[in-house]
């Protein structure tokens, strides 16, 4: 009987799924049998990012692919070093806030167009009107009249952008922008054509056909959610350096699943693995590659309320917490904190970053004795009287883990048992946070650019992502220096001083220093991830 | 009948007023919205983009907004994903979701219905045993389980298959046994309680007694009297294995619209969440108006209208 055929078919299949199930695991085979034929390095960035448009993009999955199709007056090399893009030259002028670029005759967008002057000088107009509604605005509010004109209360001629000639282009900034070269290679930055954008509006960036870019790649294929195909542009002037014929972006978003296709030979690189299965990849697998990102993933305290309006307090509760066991045992990745600007965050002189020159804050393992010490000081000797607080995180696994280890930290190593966790659903937490509704926050950060200012501004009187709350006239004032400071040495002095400042208030407990974990196949070389995490194709070669 | 039809779809036609508002409502008093970000935005550029969506304007005044462009057909743009319509969205994932659906769907009946009718007919037999045994199975193990074990195995080890994604028709073959296997062992189960129950009565006998062919007793008589109570629950299971599953889209990165309605909630994104939950409900109430017709069609006993 056919029907007797099919209930015994499903019995076996089932049957056999659980057999299968408990193997061993065994070498990998079949290494990407199919990415070899056409140098196609097969990447899986996450969920599709919510835009590719340069200027309304604000992630690094939108950036990575915004970098590949696109390139600023800038780029950057292996190292994350500033090094010419379309512009071939600069000229600065000694009060360092006017910069003319040379740009280079060569350049073209992928239709066969030059890219001139103009084009910049219209994505930054575009990316700066409100009626763009382009998140990153500020990322040009360095530029004269940025801000009011984005307020609606300039015009746009009032722009410091000077089309000089059709190759050359004047910037004019309110304030010496050291790191302004640096704004020149990121996404908000970039170029984009005036009559491809005036005729599809913001269908653009949303079909292959009219996302033009004038970058080293450019886009052939989009299956919306699924991938999107990269090819190597032709056009682009420096096209030799682009060893690979494309790239294959996928869109799946779970880290498992991602993490089961990498294992099944479809994927080259995936750039976020489960911290279940960190341990496991670490010991099997020479793929696996923690690569540091400027950010810091930390504790804010509410400085307004009670009782972690008293710095001994606060300062006892950084000290107490174990930062290598969280690293080594909970997370399983990234670096301890011993202070906030991450490593990797370029200081005055090369070589040196800023975190090296200014120290350790905090220890990477628990000072228990200073901790308990200053708590009594506080007027709670051995965590007696110390009244309910609780610690608020948003709901995941990973915020999850490291708040139980943090708070069994605070309970052994100072005696305070009556912290209580609370998560939330990321929409409710935010605002939350932002409102300053806690006592505890669990926070983080990733640079907007590579410079410790960044980092430093956040704690400004009245910055909207302060979630300590923390206002300091003296440091409002040192920031406000390091804004027009236009000695180099000078304003990362100023910097160190106010990073000082705030972390000897200890108004934040940071835990660790972000990295990405990221499975890298042995024959894909040069792929570049920057400390802000976009990640760059051009230089990528296979060999195989 | 067309009488009947007409008024089931006025009827409808106020139950999705009703579900609209109360998504309206309970959407905007949830805290958080379209706009909060890790990294707050400067108030001139919030502002702004408040202003392009109308967020800014009075609850009644985006509601009465809603409702103008839900005349014209227009569900209007993504608060989200930027130069994208809900209208977009939903074109792109339900084609994705309902091919899955389908596969499920066609699977489930395939297996489901013949697993109960032989364990109806084999009472207690081994046949019976085996078979209730893995719809037990079926209906206690959750289907991310299911659909982690069917990537490792199928996907990572044997390599016969996609791990994830909407590449092939091969793509669709391990998350549809996925999202098939609950209601398939649940329809086993159904099929041959009621199939039991049926067999038992006196028509049967009759119909035996008649000296009627086995086919024809099974099938005609037995079968037919039995599938009225899986039409009832299939009802609602089409509507929602057509529209998608949250979790076997998102474990075999599949782009279909049960993704975006999670996501949606989560990202605040207002208008996709109006939009998917219109066309959910819309959904869900024309299969059940089918089923109550399919009644009428299967159980001559059953009429619509008196």
């Amino acid at each position: 009987m056919k029907k007797r055929f099919i209930v015994g078919l499903l019995i076996l299949s089932l049957f056999s799924t659980l057999v299968c199930g408990c193997g061993q695991p065994q070498q990998e085979k079949n290494p990407a049998a199919d990415a070899g034929k056409d140098k196609v390095v097969r990447y899986n960035h996450g969920q599709e990012p919510e835009t590719i448009d340069p200027a309304l993009n604000t992630s690094t999955d939108g950036g990575t692919i915004a970098a590949a199709v696109f390139e600023g007056l800038t780029a950057v090399d292996m190292n994350d070093e500033i090094i010419p893009g379309v512009a071939e030259s600069w000229d600065v002028t000694d009060d360092r806030k006017t910069y003319t670029f040379h740009l280079r005759k060569d350049a073209k967008w992928s239709d066969g167009q030059p890219v001139t002057a103009q084009d910049f000088a219209y994505a930054w107009q575009r990316a700066l009107d409100p009626n763009t509604k382009a998140e990153y605005a500020y990322q040009l509010f360095y530029i004269q009249q940025a801000e009011e004109f984005n307020a609606g209360q300039a015009k746009a001629e009032d722009l410091g952008i000077k089309v000089v000639d059709d190759y050359t282009l004047e910037v004019r900034l309110n304030a010496p922008t050291p790191y302004f070269l640096r704004l020149t290679s990121f996404p908000t930055l970039m170029p984009v054509r005036q009559d491809v954008i005036e005729k599809n509006g913001d269908k653009w960036a949303r079909k292959v056909e009219t996302y033009i870019g004038n970058g080293p790649f450019k886009a052939t294929e989009w299956v919306s959610k699924d991938h999107l195909k990269l090819v190597k542009n032709d056009q682009y002037w420096d096209k030799n350096r682009v060893k690979i014929d494309g790239i294959m972006i996928t869109f799946i978003g779970d880290e498992s699943t991602m993490l089961s296709s990498y294992e099944a030979g479809e994927l080259d690189v995936i750039d976020s693995v489960p911290l279940t299965e960190v341990d496991r990849l670490k010991k099997e697998s020479k793929d696996f590659k923690m690569i540091p990102l400027a950010g810091t993933y930390y504790y804010a305290f509410n400085t307004q309320k009670a009782p972690f309006d008293n710095v001994k307090v606060r300062k006892a509760f950084a000290l107490a917490v174990d930062r290598t066991v969280i690293v080594d045992k909970i997370r399983k990745s990234g670096t301890p904190a011993t202070a906030f600007v991450p490593p990797g965050v370029p200081d005055a002189t090369p070589g040196k970053d800023f975190r090296s020159n200014g120290g350790d804050f905090f220890p990477v393992k628990a000072d228990t004795a200073q901790a308990k010490k200053l708590l009594a000081e506080a007027g709670y000797p051995d965590g007696k009287g110390f009244p309910d607080v609780s610690l608020i995180y948003n709901s995941t696994e990973e915020h999850k883990i490291i708040a139980e280890a943090v708070l069994e930290m605070w309970k052994s190593n100072l005696g305070i048992s009556n912290i209580k966790l609370s998560n939330m659903e990321w929409g409710v937490f935010i605002p939350t946070r932002q409102k300053g509704d806690f006592q505890i926050a669990r926070d983080g950060w990733i640079g907007d650019y590579n410079d410790p200012m960044t980092f430093i501004d956040l704690f400004t009187t009245g910055n909207g992502n302060n979630d300590p709350q923390w206002s300091n006239a003296q440091f409002d004032q040192l920031v406000k220096k390091a804004r027009l400071a236009t000695d180099e040495k000078e304003r990362m002095a100023i910097l160190h001083e106010a990073e000082k400042l705030f972390l000897d208030e200890a108004i934040m407990c940071p835990i660790y220093f972000y990295t990405q974990n990221t499975m890298i196949k042995p024959y894909i070389k040069n792929l570049h991830v920057s400390p802000l995490g976009l990640t760059y194709f051009d230089r990528v070669e296979i060999t195989k | 009948m067309f009488r009947y039809v007409a008024k089931r779809i006025g009827a409808s036609l106020f139950t999705l007023w009703v579900i609209v508002t109360i998504t309206f409502i309970i959407m905007h008093s949830i805290p958080g919205d379209p706009l909060t970000r890790d990294k707050q935005l400067p108030e001139a550029i919030r502002e702004s983009i408040e202003e392009q969506y109308h967020l800014n304007d009075p609850l009644w005044k985006q509601y009465a907004y809603y409702f103008q462009g839900l005349a014209h057909g227009e569900m209007g743009p993504s608060m989200k994903y930027e130069g994208v319509t809900v209208n977009e969205i939903i074109a792109q994932g339900f084609p994705v979701s309902a091919q899955l659906g389908l596969a499920a769907l066609l699977l489930m009946l395939l297996v489901g219905i013949p697993a109960g009718v032989i364990s109806a007919l084999r009472q207690n037999q081994w046949q019976d045993h085996a078979a209730m045994f893995f719809a037990t199975l079926g209906v206690a193990i959750p289907n991310f389980v299911l659909a982690t074990l069917l990537i490792y195995v199928f996907g990572v080890k044997l390599e016969l298959l996609p791990t994830s994604r909407w590449v092939s028709w091969q793509s669709v073959i391990l998350p549809a046994v996925a999202l098939a296997m609950y209601p398939t062992a649940y329809i086993a189960r159904l099929t041959r309680s009621s199939m039991v129950e049926v067999l038992g009565q006196d028509y049967i006998r009759a119909a035996w007694a008649k000296g009627l062919s086995r086919r024809t007793v099974l099938y005609k008589h037995a079968l037919r009297n039995a599938l009225v109570p899986i039409i009832t629950y299939l009802g609602p299971l089409i509507a929602g294995l057509l529209t998608g599953s949250f979790v076997i889209e998102k474990i075999f990165a599949i782009p279909g619209l049960g993704q975006q309605f999670v996501l949606s909630i989560s990202n605040r994104d207002y208008t996709t969440i109006l939009g998917v939950t219109i066309f959910f409900a819309a959904f869900l109430i024309f299969m059940n108006l089918v089923v109550d017709l399919l009644y009428g069609v299967i159980d001559p006993r059953i009429h619509l209208e008196k």
